[in-house]
């Protein structure tokens, strides 16, 4: 039983001025056994925070935590395991690899405090090595490593306990792009392979979905949404996880007559079936990604625009066209060339209708990055 | 008509021959000054020790060392500078580790005392501690005989242990900031990831924390070791009336014995050389053992460190913390300002035996105290000012213009900072008594010249640590807004150096305030200097006026660090 | 004609040759990128061009005027170049207020009080910093910063800027804001632009045309974006601009043959005339390459290794013979036409592929 369980999970922090800012506000979620589950959101929305209640270096404000069915932290008891006491892998931004210990001791070192015997140890030490491909780099101090090395000496020491559970918290942020990619690979390998449960902190979406089975976007100390990255992807439940997924274009829409138009555009209405959910609101936001938007010379069933721009990118030209008063971004094929200055047509081929967010969430958001 | 565009060409290039000339001219100015200042001391006390006249005399230098009396003072020294290391390390240690990683309240409060030992010369510490436990007067002393009715004392302050004792307390604060600063700039991480491997609080501070920090605590201890080497102040306060000496007051006491006689100065010399070599052992070994270990643990994303929790603990450590430093640091200071105002040494110190008394005497009375208030703040401000100079124009040609003798110049300037202040006295009056034709003892330029070599390493470094965050970029982008190079110095590198610069003034005029070391070898009969007076006044045994001049000197030095706190509270930019 | 011509130039620092004989030029009015990888001469270049480094051969003229010749021993100094610069540091002094250094370049050049005043608030509502003129450098973001230093450097010279892409400005947005912003801006002022950077996505975006430099610091390829993107010259260029796939094939009697174990596997590719070689890769973009069925006639067949979601793309890792290869696709598209599994077998179809011979530095071969 490796699930993990949080309960109303709350996280306050004292300010200066003796107030207090609410980190993680009544977070429940369950992660099943053998999972990986990415934690996904900006800087500052609580993510981080989250993973430290779940290894123990941080309290609780309110709410439970469950590591199968062991409570760690239940703050009504004032119930609290010390980290070294919860059996966790843990894996950090800096590495933080021990530079004072060469290879073999920084791996060695969970086996040390457990006071095992020399046979064991070696062999264990011997077998972490060689599944995170460090064989024949016992002996090397950690600052003549590459910062991969680094990491994989960090992933090694988690291993060698064999734990359960497995917190990576943005482990790959500090690579470079390349490595970045084959490291995700390299993990989901591990985790195919030892069957343990994974929780991924991350900044980087294409990370998230590259990774998970699940994952939750988080955003001022709540979840907003939680699901498979497809249908996170494809079906964003609001526009603060449509735009942090992926690029994205939102236009102004007001709704007349059950129509659609771009805002300030008086005559010609946007083909799209306004959702049930709008209600009877007379404006929003019509959400589409510059991939899934079809332009062409040709007068189809489009809707006209004018090309401003053309700018030449590696996987397609990126046009910037006028739509009514607003302007939008569309991806084309390297093939499909249109002048600037010239008018095309444009179809949406999955657009989103979102309300617009209200000015006070903009502004909390922004105040809180700054903090 | 090409002839005048390649004319034209031609002074451009020029043009640009003379900036190499003003970046060359730097260069061997500051050399030159160096080399007569800084140098030129250390080979005329190798000269004296070795040649008598011309001839080359080997004999006396091993008749000196080998005088037990000699011996001895080595011994002393010896036992100090470790005692001293070894004390001032454990309980640097400890602060620094309930600062550092505890959650110990009432830090800040903490932190500012242990900055107060930094302002004040150990030997004020000397003369108070002196006050309280003097084997016969002591306050504490004989507080304790007449408590118990015995007449042995509860401490002699004038022994070994004592002297130990007090540099002890003035030079723990070494290691404590470079553990406490090594402590704050660490990942937390590294701690953390122990944490999770499941390692408890305290595996993780013997196999990890201790070892990441040893080379903090390594420099640190070096430091007090080489500073308690050439300590003179407390040693020459505590140690003179029970026949007690280390090298630097041996040295002190050789030539102030024969009253500044050539062959006192030579035996001086001798003397020094082996002080300079003990030190310089020193700063070897500290480079080894640095070398050995010195790793990257400066942390990435910032985050809290996780604080111990002392839980019980907590009540019982704040208060051993709040005491120790109130007696370390508060009562000293308390005594000389009290013993100041009593109107005579011994009487209890009660508000009906206290005045102003001694104060009006020294100030208004006495012209020698006058005028070595004078002579010190005039010898302060002219060694900052001249210092400071001299130290951003070679910190400007080691950082920027990196000439091939830049390192020559980088050792000179640094090489002061192992020569204790004493050697270079001696060095300085065997340059300047009228050997090469200048003879300038007895006169305020004698002591002007050496606290520029002695202080000339700090203003250096002072100097570097800012010019090196101005990045050459900075002036770049003024040349190719169409300065020439000389008005980028003055529109952008000069304004962002200056409150480096003054900082750097007031790390040498603070100091130069309250020397001693190197004015009690120097002074003539008409330029004393305060740390001279204070201290000469006190050996005469006019024990409350001494104090009461000291509280003047404490009270001139506090206004300059405050003056220096708030220059240097709002930089600009950097 | 040329804004700045730069022929035959070397820089070197001690016996490090950085730059070996170097030619480029920078036309009036365009915008030049130069990319190349971390520490591969093209800071050294913008320093040479700008008087801060010497050169020790080749000629350096701005303006048509020589400002560096070692040969005639010319020298001209860096605050008579008259050229805009805008540091990777940005280097805003930050002693001064934003209008202050905005200002600077005009108290130099001796331009009257009121004046300057006046051209630099312009110059500040140009990058759109109008409201910070008062502030102190360390009141701004980064970002910001960079704003005031491209301010300074188009209030120091009216017609050629140099600028040197930040390197700790890693934020992807910004850096893709920065880049339409100079671009704007060249487009209105008309003024000559040098952009140094690493990265082709941005050079792509800000330049008429960009240089590909390689890490020994020669110029590999000067074109258009699209020049440079659909016709690499050589496979340094091609690698340098993407994710790329290079397979080793042969072709006898026009047909290309794909070493697989002992044998061979042809794959078909109509339209295609290539002699007769045995020393030949074949070039091609994760997204010039389309799934078929694998029984299709042309193309090739290859066992899906891995497959993962990116959002807006599916990535896969497709076994051919003995190689591996990046296969990318738009995921709007792949969930149209069903996503391929793991371990299946699928039918390959290569859009383009451009042919460079196997050893050496040689360009394409049709």
């Amino acid at each position: 039983m490796d699930h993990i369980i949080l309960k109303d999970v709350t996280k306050r922090f004292p300010t200066r001025d003796g107030g207090s800012v609410t980190a993680v506000n009544n977070i429940n979620l369950t992660i099943e056994e053998g999972e990986c589950f990415a934690f996904l959101g900006p800087s500052g929305c609580g993510k981080t925070t989250t993973l430290r209640m779940i290894a123990g270096f941080e309290d609780l404000s309110e709410g439970e935590i469950w590591l199968g069915d062991k409570p760690v932290s239940i703050k009504k008891k004032n119930h609290y395991v010390a980290p070294e006491h919860r059996g966790l892998g843990m894996v950090f931004q800096s590495f933080a690899v021990w530079p004072h210990l060469n290879v073999f001791e920084n791996v060695a070192f969970p086996l040390r405090v457990k006071n095992m015997n020399r046979t064991d140890l070696n062999k264990a030490v011997t077998e972490a090595l060689k599944h995170t491909s460090l064989n024949g780099l016992e002996n090397v101090y950690p600052s003549d490593l590459s910062g991969g090395q680094q990491q994989r000496i960090a992933l090694a020491r988690s291993l060698v306990v064999n734990p359960r559970i497995m917190l990576l918290d943005e482990p790959l942020s500090n690579l470079d792009p390349k490595l970045r990619e084959s490291m995700r690979f390299e993990i989901k390998q591990l985790q195919k392979k030892f069957n343990f449960t994974i929780i991924f902190v991350t900044h980087d979406q294409s990370e998230a979905m590259a990774i998970s089975d699940r994952m939750l976007v988080m955003d001022m100390g709540n979840i907003i949404q939680s699901d498979t990255p497809t249908t996170l992807y494809n079906k964003p439940t609001s526009k603060f996880v449509y735009g942090f997924l992926g690029l994205s274009n939102f236009l102004d829409i007001e709704v007349r007559d059950g129509k659609a138009y771009p805002t300030g555009e008086p005559e010609r209405s946007i083909p799209f079936e306004i959702p049930e959910e709008a209600g009877s609101a007379t404006e929003g936001v019509l959400a589409s990604r510059p991939n899934e938007i079809k332009i062409s010379r040709e007068e189809t069933t489009g809707y006209p625009v004018v090309v401003e721009k053309r700018l030449y990118q590696t996987f397609c030209i990126e046009y910037h066209v006028r739509i009514g008063t607003q302007s939008i971004r569309v991806h084309a094929p390297h093939t499909n060339v249109l002048e600037e200055g010239s008018t095309a047509h444009i179809e949406f081929k999955n657009p989103r209708w979102y309300p617009h967010e209200s000015v006070e969430d903009e502004r909390a958001r922004v105040e809180r990055q700054v903090i | 008509m090409a002839a005048i565009k390649a004319l034209f060409l031609r002074k451009n290039f020029s043009l640009d021959g003379k900036r190499i000339g003003l970046d060359q001219f730097l260069f061997l100015l500051t050399l030159g000054i160096l080399l007569i200042t800084v140098l030129m001391p250390v080979l005329m006390i190798v000269w004296s020790t070795f040649f008598y006249g011309t001839a080359f005399d080997y004999q006396m230098f091993f008749r000196v060392i080998a005088q037990p009396e000699n011996l001895k003072a080595m011994w002393n020294t010896l036992v100090v500078a470790l005692g001293v290391t070894f004390f001032g390390t454990l309980i640097g240690l400890f602060y620094a580790w309930l600062i550092g990683r505890s959650d110990i309240p009432l830090k800040g409060l903490m932190k500012s005392l242990f900055a107060i030992p930094y302002m004040f010369p150990p030997f004020f510490g000397a003369m108070a501690w002196s006050l309280l436990l003097s084997p016969r007067a002591g306050y504490i002393n004989r507080m304790w005989m007449e408590f118990t009715g015995t007449r042995t004392p509860l401490f002699d302050m004038h022994s070994l242990a004592g002297i130990i004792f007090v540099m002890t307390c003035y030079y723990f604060p070494f290691v404590f900031l470079q553990v406490v600063s090594a402590l704050e700039r660490m990942d937390p991480t590294l701690e953390e990831s122990a944490r999770i491997a499941g390692a408890n609080q305290w595996y993780v501070i013997r196999k990890i924390t201790l070892p990441l920090v040893l080379p903090a605590i390594a420099s640190g201890a070096m430091l007090i070791t080489i500073s308690s080497l050439s300590h003179f102040g407390v040693p020459a306060i505590l140690g003179f009336s029970n026949n007690i000496f280390t090298l630097p007051t041996r040295i002190y006491a050789l030539i102030a014995r024969q009253a500044g006689s050539f062959q006192g100065i030579r035996e001086g010399a001798a003397l020094s050389i082996l002080l300079v070599v003990v030190v310089i052992a020193s700063l070897y070994l500290q480079k080894l053992i640095l070398k050995s270990g010195h790793y990257d643990i400066i942390k990435g994303k910032s985050m809290r460190p996780m604080l111990i929790k002392l839980r019980g603990a907590k009540l019982p450590l704040l208060f051993i913390c709040l005491a120790s430093l109130a007696i370390i640091v508060l009562l000293p200071l308390f005594m000389i300002f009290a013993v100041g105002m009593l109107n005579a040494y011994g009487l209890p110190l009660r508000l009906e035996n206290m005045s102003f008394r001694n104060y009006t005497n020294i100030l208004f009375h006495s012209k020698m105290v006058r005028d070595s208030i004078a002579n010190s703040i005039t010898l302060s401000l002219s060694a900052g000012v001249i210092t400071m100079f001299l130290g951003v124009m070679i910190a400007y040609v080691v950082i920027k213009v990196k000439p091939r003798g830049k390192s020559l110049l980088e050792l000179l300037s640094l090489l002061p900072y192992s020569i204790p202040g004493i050697v270079l006295a001696i060095g300085v009056i065997l340059v300047w008594s009228g050997r090469f034709g200048l003879n300038l003892y007895n006169t305020l330029w004698i002591i002007l010249i050496a606290y520029i070599a002695r202080y000339v390493s700090f203003a250096m470094k002072s100097a570097s640590a800012s010019l090196e965050q101005v990045h050459y970029s900075l002036e770049e982008a003024a040349r190719s807004c169409g300065a020439t190079h000389l008005e980028s110095l003055r529109d952008i590198t000069i304004p962002l150096i200056r409150p480096g610069m003054i900082a750097g003034f007031f790390l040498i005029f603070l100091p130069a305030m309250r020397e001693l070391t190197t004015s009690i070898l120097l002074y003539g009969p008409f330029t004393r200097t305060l740390g001279v007076a204070i201290y000469s006044i006190n050996a005469e045994g006019r024990i409350t006026q001494a104090s009461a001049l000291a509280s003047v000197a404490i009270m001139i030095i506090f206004a300059g660090h405050m003056i220096l706190k708030f220059v240097t509270k709002d930089r600009k930019g950097i | 004609m040329a804004t700045v011509e730069m022929k035959d130039i070397s820089v070197s620092y001690g016996k490090n040759q950085i730059i070996n004989k170097l030619s480029i030029d920078v036309r009036d009015g365009e915008s030049l990128a130069i990319v190349g990888p971390s520490s591969c001469g093209k800071t050294s270049l913008l320093r040479a061009l700008c008087g801060f480094i010497k050169i020790t051969e080749g000629e350096i003229s701005v303006r048509e005027q020589v400002v560096s010749s070692p040969a005639r021993r010319i020298s001209i100094a860096p605050e008579r170049r008259k050229i805009g610069v805008v540091f990777q540091d940005y280097a805003v002094w930050p002693h001064l207020t934003v209008l202050e250094n905005i200002a600077y370049p005009l108290k130099k050049r001796k331009v009257a009080k009121t004046e300057a005043r006046e051209r630099a608030l312009k110059a500040l509502a140009l990058v759109r910093m109008a409201e910070f003129g008062d502030r102190l450098p360390s009141q701004l973001s980064g970002g910001q910063q960079q704003r005031v230093a491209l301010a300074r450097a188009l209030v120091s010279s009216t017609d050629l800027i140099v600028l040197d892409e930040p390197i700790t400005n890693l934020d992807a947005t910004l850096r893709e804001e920065m880049a339409y912003e100079i671009r704007n801006l060249q487009h209105e002022l008309g003024v000559t632009v040098l952009y140094i950077t690493h990265d082709q996505e941005t050079a792509m975006t800000i330049s008429d045309r960009m240089a590909i430099m390689d890490n020994t610091g020669h110029i590999r390829q000067v074109g258009t974006a699209e020049t440079v993107w659909t016709k690499p010259t050589d496979k340094y260029v091609f690698e340098f601009l993407g994710v790329s796939n290079f397979l080793p094939v042969e072709f006898h009697g026009g047909k290309m043959l794909l070493k697989d174990g002992d044998g061979f596997q042809r794959i078909a590719l109509p339209n295609t005339q290539v002699p007769d070689r045995n020393d030949l890769l074949v070039a091609f973009r994760p997204m010039d390459v389309q799934f078929t069925s694998p029984d299709s006639e042309h193309g090739f067949v290859g066992t899906v290794k891995r497959v993962t979601y990116l959002g807006n793309q599916f990535d896969y890792i497709v076994q051919v013979a003995d190689q591996e290869i990046r296969v990318q696709q738009d995921s709007f598209d792949a969930l149209q036409h069903g996503v391929p599994e793991e371990g299946s077998l699928q039918g390959l179809k290569l859009v383009d592929p451009v042919f460079y011979s196997r050893e050496g530095q040689a360009g394409v071969v049709v």
